[in-house]
């Protein structure tokens, strides 16, 4: 039974990572095998978007455990929170560490500004963030973007899409955004385009990769 | 009589500072600056008193917070321009509140931890996973250990036994000078060998590291020569010529 729904299905599945629509997109009309549509039209981002409703439709009405839930810029397979507390189960070690205030407030601090230099999140935060930092990059919930263009070149840091997923964030614009942040945000968009060219290292981990 | 004193933790001199507003009800716009140069100074010393290491973001601010002090209390010069002086609090205030956001920020993040920590994705979790079932079998097939496996276990343990009995600390005795004479003593019958063939036969560890020492010495007084052809290619080593050894000892 190889219709576009279960292919969808299928792909998304098999995945331990969350998918694009365009991602999906381009695994089914893959030039060397397409899927062939019963009216020959090709299949585009929106249709694939409406077929995953309505996978995610079914698992309701059946009351399945799971569902495709949108995380991190993709879709990915997830268990509901309801069952968090058996499939936890498997998973001891990662549900009970959270992070840390002083590490949020890093993180916080990451998310709104970035690109942003380690200085920059000290003026903020008036303490040292060396060890955070590093803490943070090791779990990868951020990573090196760029150096600025300033005195000493310094390292640019941003926020990953394990920090997407990490805290249930489908894109970067999902975080809460109260009318203050806002202001914040525009800034440091500004200051981006004044003084910053940003540059992409090549090796900046998986990550980038897209 | 002792008294235990607890302070709250204070990551900072930002966070200290918004304790005080909050802990008071002051106006973060409107800061009385005499009274919060006065509370912060206080908690540094009780930090003092109880031998606390004092973090120097601490210092700096006791000292910002004091020049602002004195800068209320002169006089304001009389000036010519239009403009308005600013507050010498304003930078603080700009500066607690920009800290203020993000830490609201900080608390929200928390809550959205908690909620996605309920969600888990398809992953390949075999890795994850595998400590759980091994605890698992720890203690639930238990009920299928056939005779070999107790034979197999006898024997583990009797091995371990063993080992322990024989163990023997030896005196390790390698000189940088033995490994040196070594290394030109190799070169005299090849002249020519790579980098592995000096440890081949080694089997320490100890002894590795000496006879490395003694390579890097012989190379410092240009008794062997060291080379390679590419970059992570095999390195050898060669001796060096007489006249380049003169030479060296001429320098």
């Amino acid at each position: 039974m190889e219709n576009l729904k279960s292919i969808v299905e299928a792909v998304i599945f098999a995945s331990d990572v969350p998918l694009s629509l365009k991602q999906i997109k381009e695994i089914i009309n893959e030039p060397r095998n397409p899927f062939q549509s019963k009216n020959g039209e090709p299949i585009n981002e929106e249709k694939i978007k409406s077929i995953i409703d309505e996978l995610n439709q079914e698992y309701e009405e059946r009351g399945s455990a799971f569902r495709i839930i949108e995380i991190a810029e993709g879709y990915q397979f997830a268990t509901l929170p309801e069952f968090a507390k058996w499939v936890g189960k498997l998973f001891k070690e990662r549900s009970k560490k959270k992070l840390s205030q002083p590490a949020l407030e890093t993180l916080a601090i990451i998310a709104y500004k970035q690109p942003i230099s380690k200085s920059e999140i000290e003026a903020i935060r008036g303490v040292n963030v060396d060890y955070i930092v590093k803490t943070l990059l090791e779990k990868k919930l951020i990573t090196i973007v760029g150096r600025a263009e300033t005195i000493g070149r310094p390292l640019l840091y941003g926020t990953t899409k394990e920090f997407l997923k990490y805290f249930g964030l489908k894109s970067l614009s999902d975080l809460p955004k109260p009318s203050e942040i806002e202001e914040i945000t525009k800034e440091s968009e500004d200051e981006i385009k004044l003084n910053i060219q940003k540059e992409v290292i090549e090796d900046g981990g998986e990550e980038n990769a897209e | 009589m002792k008294y235990k004193v607890k302070l709250p933790y204070f990551e900072g001199p930002l966070d200290l500072l918004l304790f005080f507003v909050k802990r008071d009800e002051l106006n973060i716009y409107d800061i009385p600056i005499a009274k919060i140069t006065k509370d912060f100074l206080e908690y540094i010393h009780l930090m003092q008193m109880l031998d606390l290491e004092i973090a120097s973001e601490f210092i700096v601010m006791a000292s910002t917070l004091m020049q602002i002090k004195a800068k209320m209390l002169l006089p304001k010069p009389e000036t010519e321009s239009e403009e308005e002086e600013e507050d010498p609090r304003a930078e603080l205030v700009r500066r607690l509140i920009e800290y203020k956001k993000f830490k609201e920020i900080a608390s929200e993040l928390s809550k959205m931890e908690d909620e996605a920590s309920k969600i888990f994705y398809r992953q390949n979790f075999k890795h994850d996973a595998r400590d759980y079932y091994d605890e698992y079998e720890m203690y639930e097939f238990l009920k299928d250990v056939t005779l070999f496996d107790l034979i197999n276990a006898f024997k583990k343990s009797f091995e371990n036994a063993r080992d322990r009995e024989f163990h023997e600390i030896e005196t390790p005795n390698y000189k940088i000078e033995d490994e040196m004479e070594n290394i030109l003593e190799k070169l005299k019958i090849k002249p020519r060998f790579s980098f592995t063939e000096i440890f081949k036969d080694y089997g320490e560890k100890l002894r590795i590291i000496v006879a490395f020492l003694a390579l890097l010495e012989l190379a410092r007084l240009k008794k062997v020569k060291i080379e390679q052809s590419e970059n992570f290619g095999e390195i050898y080593i060669e001796k060096a010529f007489e006249d380049e050894q003169r030479l060296a000892s001429a320098i």
